[in-house]
């Protein structure tokens, strides 16, 4: 009985010396990040959700040969991610439009709008709709 | 750590590094077409997360079960086949990782719910691509040789979870697409009819010359219709509602428009089935 223990301990010790380092190091990583990734996909996934909530804020403004372009920046407060989404900008008279294909929940989404170089005054930029994706 | 200590056991770490190589190789030549299909990028974000738990969940016991018959190593038996299979999500969630920020698809900007929604739905392809790599990309040498062939041996069950596997590997490549919605909104119910037809009889003359039907069935094509065409065209349908379930395709559908898109999905599902002897 004495004399079994340490065969089978021996045999056993064999079998996990065998298996290489690198195979534990990458089984044990991609445990990890798999649970990591599914912690934080459920964490979002058991927050309420919150309905899209879009602004806009103009970055900077510059002048090309044929227009004058402001370019935005358009964030989402909301956990919802908006498609489709369409900004109208208006300069004076000039009126100028652009659509974003998402803005991710809790993300935002770079755009530009050109107005002709004649446009003059403040900018006034507005939401005029999306879709759920 | 040196190389070789990374290594580990001498000859075998070396075997290993190889075979990890290899299935790096694999998860790009499988994801590649998804990685740059960009309603995969919006999915990573748009998703609904219980769904998209769903998918990785089931996906699981799906890559436990490839490694089985399969794997991107030589060895075999529970333990191993538990190690490749967390290996391969590994090599899946690199592999999407870094090329989703070559493409400047993932940004210092991304949040990291976003981030891990687009990394974790390409990463299980990805894990699929690694665990069919030594099939696809051996040459034949090195550590392999010793244990290939456990598909050939895969009992009827074995047989049909294969199927499963080549009917989620196509259906995954264009069940994102918006193009799927499209042919079903645009096919008429005779057209459904006949792509169901044409399905069945695709998958039943690929059943035959991959060699799934065993060599007793091969003289009886009734037979071999029964055992695996139906079945493996039942799976095929069942896989591609899922796929669609998963991303959102059949909401606000009803029922007929369901079974039409379906329809549609399972014809290159069930190509991916009877083609499953060839990729595994």
């Amino acid at each position: 009985m004495a004399a079994a223990k340490p065969r089978r301990a021996a045999g056993r010790r064999k079998t996990v010396a065998a298996r290489p380092v690198l195979q534990w190091m990458t089984a044990g990583l991609g445990l990890v990040i798999t649970l990591a990734a599914g912690a934080v996909i459920l964490g979002e996934a058991l927050q309420p959700s919150r309905p899209v909530a879009l602004s806009i804020c103009v970055k900077g403004e510059r002048l090309t040969q044929t227009s004058r372009v402001l370019d935005i920046v358009v964030t989402n407060e909301g956990s919802e991610t908006a498609a489709a989404v369409d900004i109208a900008g208006k300069v004076g008279d000039a009126t100028a439009s652009v659509t974003l294909d998402y803005v991710p929940g809790d993300g935002e989404a770079d755009a530009s709008l050109a107005f002709p170089v004649t446009a003059a005054g403040p900018p006034v930029l507005s939401v005029s709709g999306w879709s759920a994706p | 750590m040196t190389a070789p200590a990374l290594a580990g056991t001498g000859a075998r770490g070396w075997a290993y590094a190889r075979d990890l190589g290899r299935a790096f190789g694999g998860a790009l030549l499988f994801i590649l077409p998804l990685l740059m299909t960009m309603e995969m990028w919006a999915f990573g974000f748009a998703m609904d997360r219980a769904r998209l738990l769903v998918f990785i969940a089931a996906a699981l016991p799906l890559l436990y079960g490839l490694c089985y018959y399969a794997g991107f190593t030589a060895r075999r038996g529970l333990v191993n086949d538990l190690l490749d299979t967390a290996a391969a999500l590994f090599v899946g969630f690199v592999t999407a990782a870094a090329l989703l920020a070559l493409f400047g698809v993932l940004t210092l900007q991304t949040t990291a719910a976003d981030a891990a929604g687009q990394i974790a739905i390409q990463a299980v392809p990805g894990a699929i691509g690694a665990l069919l790599a030594r099939r696809q990309l051996s040459g034949g040498g090195g550590s392999d040789a010793a244990s290939d062939g456990d598909e050939e041996d895969a009992s009827y069950l074995g047989e049909l979870f294969l199927m499963a596997v080549g009917a989620l590997f196509l259906a995954l490549n264009l069940a994102p697409t918006e193009e799927m919605i499209l042919i079903g909104y645009k096919a008429t119910p005779w057209h459904a009819l006949t792509i169901l037809v044409a399905s069945l009889a695709l998958l039943h003359v690929v059943v035959f010359t991959a060699g799934f039907a065993g060599q007793e069935d091969q003289d009886r094509p009734v037979t071999a219709f029964f055992h695996f065409t139906l079945p493996g065209y039942a799976i095929a349908l069942g896989i591609s509602v899922f796929v669609l379930w998963a991303f959102g395709r059949t909401d606000g559908e009803d029922i007929p428009g369901i079974v039409n898109t379906t329809v549609v999905l399972a014809l290159p599902a069930s190509i991916g089935a009877a083609a499953a002897r060839l990729l595994v």
